[in-house]
């Protein structure tokens, strides 16, 4: 452990968490009342999607504090400090993800998803690659099993640290963090996790501004600080540490394929118009660049407070407690906690709406009506908070597998066939069958060491050559796909009566 | 349309008249790409063009290395460029169909 914490500066940090958590409670107790007025045959909808009528700041911070986890808090910092500015310029590739998202897919998906009533992610591929099973059931798995991980991952290391800033127990840690994220996702759906988003994210961008400052003046005249770190571990402040090959393979991974992830692409789905889309990509831009050129910044010029840090990722934590006020301290530990629950607040309901929509009224129980879809959407949000929750008290060590692989697998996996499909009408659903499993599997091949195909670079870079190589040639290779599917994904007519079906 | 002329697949794609705002679609995802690809080769060759030879004969500018100097001005003159994109060359549309083409909708 980097620091030492006397009580009192424990009570404060236990006091400015709480003022947090309260405020959490009433977004989420209000979210719930904004639900409850929601007509029955709208409440999936609204649940989801939040009807589309998201504003820009909401969607803003959907896919700049969704995105942001506690890697942009704790691992990214914790790499800047032990691999040092090469790891920070390659942080730099994510400054752009809210244009890359929205420039890439943004628009079209706003328009066919209102086609097709989108509701899921799940839901795009299923209706571009003609309902095929095992697309829908691969898409189905690959979600849930992944992003569940994840989120677990997530809790244990919020938990952790609200353990070792508080001196409370883990347990009441993964109340707080899990529990909180129940409330606002299982009563608020969308819109609860909106709210809280945004109040997140400015908790988030307070508390990044203040250490990131307080550091500067506790550190003082910067040349002599980076000649000290020179002269500590001169690997930190050169970019050579890593080869220009592997820099370039990190910026694909952190720069371009951010809409392969579920919690990146589902803003997509829930924005208004394109005036408050644009908003949202210059909100979230500047959002973004500055979170993470002061959290990951602030992490390499951290070896000069501490040289020997055995857990670099407590890096952060480490600063906050020397340089601010404790109350402020606590301030960081609610910006960590607000990282955290943004991501997981939106994954839990792409999880949710991914096995309501497109395992169980797709697959189980297709006549469902709207009344027994709401019970079946608040009752499976919750019992997946649950289940995580469980998982998260003792993760297993088979979780371990997953985590490793959740991001760069669901990125390989869905990059091109969701990119290709929208954009390239030839695309079908063999190809697009194809180019997932693919991906997917090179990825974790190549991340796992099991074969050596990564050739110096990040395993993202083949898997995606991997998937894009078959995703083209099976689809070339077998029949085009439907008519009135193409009509739909990029006519300007197109059988509407077919939709409403 | 009857379902057998929706799930034929012996078609040219080219009888699929284009929806025009898909065209643009596509024009700003390719500019946002060249963007961003752009943006990762200028920071990665100013980077390691800037930042080669030992760190201890490093120059700084305002107390920073020259080369992590020049990553954060490349890095605000492209949010710069992003919002101006952002600003004046993304189009604004409307998303639903409903307006103009309920009419013209194949029956």
């Amino acid at each position: 452990m980097g620091y030492e914490i006397s009580a009192s500066s424990r009570t404060a940090i236990i006091i400015t968490f709480a003022i947090y958590t309260l405020g959490m409670i009433a977004i989420g107790l209000y979210s719930k009342k904004t639900m409850d007025k929601t007509a029955v045959d709208k409440y999936v909808d609204e649940f989801y999607t939040g009807g589309r009528g998201m504003g820009a700041i909401v969607v803003a911070m959907m896919v700049a504090a969704g995105l942001c986890s506690a890697g942009t808090f704790l691992g990214g910092p914790g790499l800047g400090y032990s691999v040092g500015l090469t790891w920070v310029l390659a942080g730099f590739s994510q400054i752009f993800m809210n244009f890359t998202v929205f420039g890439e897919i943004g628009k079209k998906v706003g328009i066919v998803a209102r086609r097709i009533n989108a509701q899921s992610y799940v839901d795009l591929f299923v209706s571009r690659y003609n309902s095929n099973k095992f697309i829908g059931v691969f898409a189905i798995l690959a979600v849930m099993m992944f992003l569940g991980s994840y989120v677990v991952a997530q809790f244990v290391g919020g938990a952790r640290l609200f353990e070792s800033m508080t001196g409370l127990s883990y347990t009441l840690g993964l109340v707080l963090f899990a529990g909180l994220v129940l409330v606002t996702a299982a009563l608020g759906g969308i819109k609860g996790v909106a709210a809280a988003i945004v109040f997140q994210g400015i908790i988030m961008t307070v508390s990044v501004i203040m250490l990131f400052i307080l550091t500067l003046s506790h550190l003082g005249p910067l040349t002599s600080v980076y000649k000290e770190i020179i002269s500590i571990d001169p690997s930190v402040v050169t970019p050579w540490t890593w080869s220009p090959m592997y820099q370039f393979s990190m910026w694909i991974v952190y720069g371009l394929v951010w809409i392969g992830l579920p919690h990146g692409a589902m803003a997509t789905l829930t924005y208004k118009d394109t005036k408050s889309m644009h908003k949202a990509i210059i909100m979230g831009v500047l959002f973004v660049l500055v979170w993470t050129l002061a959290l990951i910044w602030t992490g390499s010029l951290g070896r000069a407070m501490f040289p020997d840090l055995e857990v670099p990722d407590q890096i952060i934590p480490s600063i906050a407690m020397k340089v601010l006020p404790p109350w402020l301290a606590g301030l960081t530990l609610a910006g960590v906690a607000g990282a955290i629950q943004s991501t997981v607040g939106s994954m839990v309901i792409i999880i949710s709406s991914t096995f309501v929509k497109n395992a169980y009224q797709s697959m189980i129980n297709p006549k469902a009506d709207s009344k027994k879809l709401k019970k079946v959407t608040v009752m499976s949000t919750v019992a997946i908070c649950i289940a995580i929750f469980i998982l998260s008290i003792n993760p297993p060590n088979a979780l371990q597998f997953m985590i490793t692989f959740a991001v760069g697998g669901l990125g390989s996996a869905f990059f091109w066939p969701l990119l290709l499909g929208i954009y390239w009408k030839r695309t079908n659903e063999y190809g697009a069958a194809a180019g997932m499993v693919g991906g997917m599997v090179t990825y974790i091949l190549g991340a796992g060491n099991y074969l050596p195909i990564a050739m110096g670079m990040n395993a993202v870079v083949v898997a995606l050559f991997v998937s894009l190589l078959l995703t083209v040639s099976i689809s070339l290779a077998t029949p085009k796909p439907p008519k009135g599917i193409i009509m739909i994904w990029f006519g300007k007519y197109y059988p509407k009566e077919v939709l409403s079906k | 349309m009857k379902k057998e002329e929706f799930y034929e697949t012996n078609y040219s794609l080219d009888e699929i008249e284009m929806d025009p705002r898909f065209i643009i679609c596509e024009k700003e995802m390719k500019l946002v790409f060249g963007v961003q690809i752009i943006f990762t080769l200028v920071s990665i060759i100013a980077a390691y063009l800037l930042g080669s030879g030992d760190p201890n004969n490093y120059s700084y500018i305002l107390g920073l290395p020259t080369w992590w100097f020049a990553i954060i001005v490349i890095s605000v003159i492209f949010t710069g460029v992003v919002i101006y994109i952002t600003k004046f060359k993304l189009v604004d549309m409307e998303l639903s169909d409903e307006v103009e083409n309920d009419d013209l909708a194949v029956k």
